[in-house]
């Protein structure tokens, strides 16, 4: 029997995201038969994905608790998982400097509550941003929540007022 | 092996990682553009108590206040008579003419009218939210025929309106 044609011994285990392979050629019994199982493992990490509203219109000169949309999530587990809110101009509507307001902003300060939880006055960064954890109830099934804010004081001089709202979730 | 390597670190990377996902959405409203008036007949009794007999001198009737919500760009004042700048007392066919100023600020103000027809003014509202007032004056006109005796009587009405941005 040649060199090439000799039998080998190979090992291959993978698990766990750790490969492991080795070949090494020893010589074997001729004509003796083998097997040798592969067992391949894997985990699909936990995901969620998240969908806000789209944009939404808002009376600055009213101080009732005004509906922001609804976000929608879904998770690919049962468990929990943390969504965060934020803003750009952290948590007041804003209508930027003009001539015609003034010449300075325009600013009014809104509390957000999400799906009944109270989130106060929104941050403007997601490292300090208001937190809401979740019950995911069912994987791969949408669930949401219904946004709402409530200005402080109403605006009091014509304009356009915006902001921006951020939300993410983490498993 | 080359194949089985890859293999091996895409599971690594896949039991390692978290994932989150992010979104946005904007929130926005318009608070439309307003102007306010008011009047104010000073010690109860001025919109009501010009002196018939005095041809040359310009009597104060009311306080006209306005304000608008904005600045610096127009609104438009419209002041215009019941009797077309007259004043009427239903015994006297011919009426009173006057003439009509007023003194408010911000280009609000007109001197030495007739309402005969509306006047109309542009006030550019220098700060937003913040009251200008002026008075209404009349002159009374002389007419040749005398007058009779009653009461004579004009309505003068002041709209303010902003005008689109």
């Amino acid at each position: 029997m040649t060199e090439a044609a000799r039998p080998r011994r190979a090992v291959i285990a993978i698990g766990a995201g750790l490969l492991v392979a080795s070949a090494v050629a020893a010589p074997a019994p001729a004509l003796a038969g083998d097997h040798k199982d592969i067992l391949i493992t894997t985990t699909l990490a936990r995901t969620c994905g998240v969908t806000a509203p789209g944009d939404q219109t808002i009376d600055p000169s009213s101080l009732a608790v005004q509906p922001v949309g609804s976000v929608s999530y879904r998770c690919n587990f049962v468990g929990g998982a943390t969504l965060r809110l934020w803003s750009q101009n952290g948590g007041q509507i804003i209508s930027p400097a003009s001539p015609s307001n003034g010449g300075a902003p325009q600013s009014r300060i809104y509390s957000t509550v999400f799906d009944g939880a109270a989130l106060g006055q929104l941050t403007n960064a997601a490292d300090t941003s208001a937190q809401t954890v979740r019950a995911i109830a069912a994987a791969n099934t949408d669930q949401s929540g219904a946004a709402s804010i409530q200005l402080s004081s109403a605006a009091v001089i014509a304009g356009a007022y915006l902001d921006t709202i951020f939300v993410d979730i983490t498993p | 092996m080359r194949n089985a390597l890859a293999l091996g670190a895409l599971l690594a990377l896949a039991a390692g990682a978290t994932a989150s996902a992010a979104d946005s959405w904007q929130i926005s409203g318009a608070l439309a553009r307003a102007c306010q008036i008011s009047f104010d007949c000073a010690d109860g009794d001025q919109c009501r108590s010009l002196t018939l007999d005095d041809r040359v001198t310009v009597q104060n009737t009311a306080t006209v206040t306005w304000q608008c919500n904005y600045a610096i760009e127009a609104a438009t004042m419209d002041f215009s008579s019941e009797n077309q700048g007259l004043l009427v007392n239903p015994d006297d066919d011919l009426g009173l003419p006057y003439l009509a100023t007023y003194t408010g600020g911000q280009n609000s103000g007109f001197a030495g009218r007739s309402l005969v027809t509306h006047v109309i003014t542009n006030p550019t509202p220098d700060t937003p939210n913040v009251d200008v007032s002026g008075s209404i004056q009349l002159m009374l006109q002389a007419r040749t025929q005398p007058l009779f005796a009653g009461r004579y009587s004009d309505r003068i009405t002041v709209t303010i309106t902003p005008e689109a941005p």
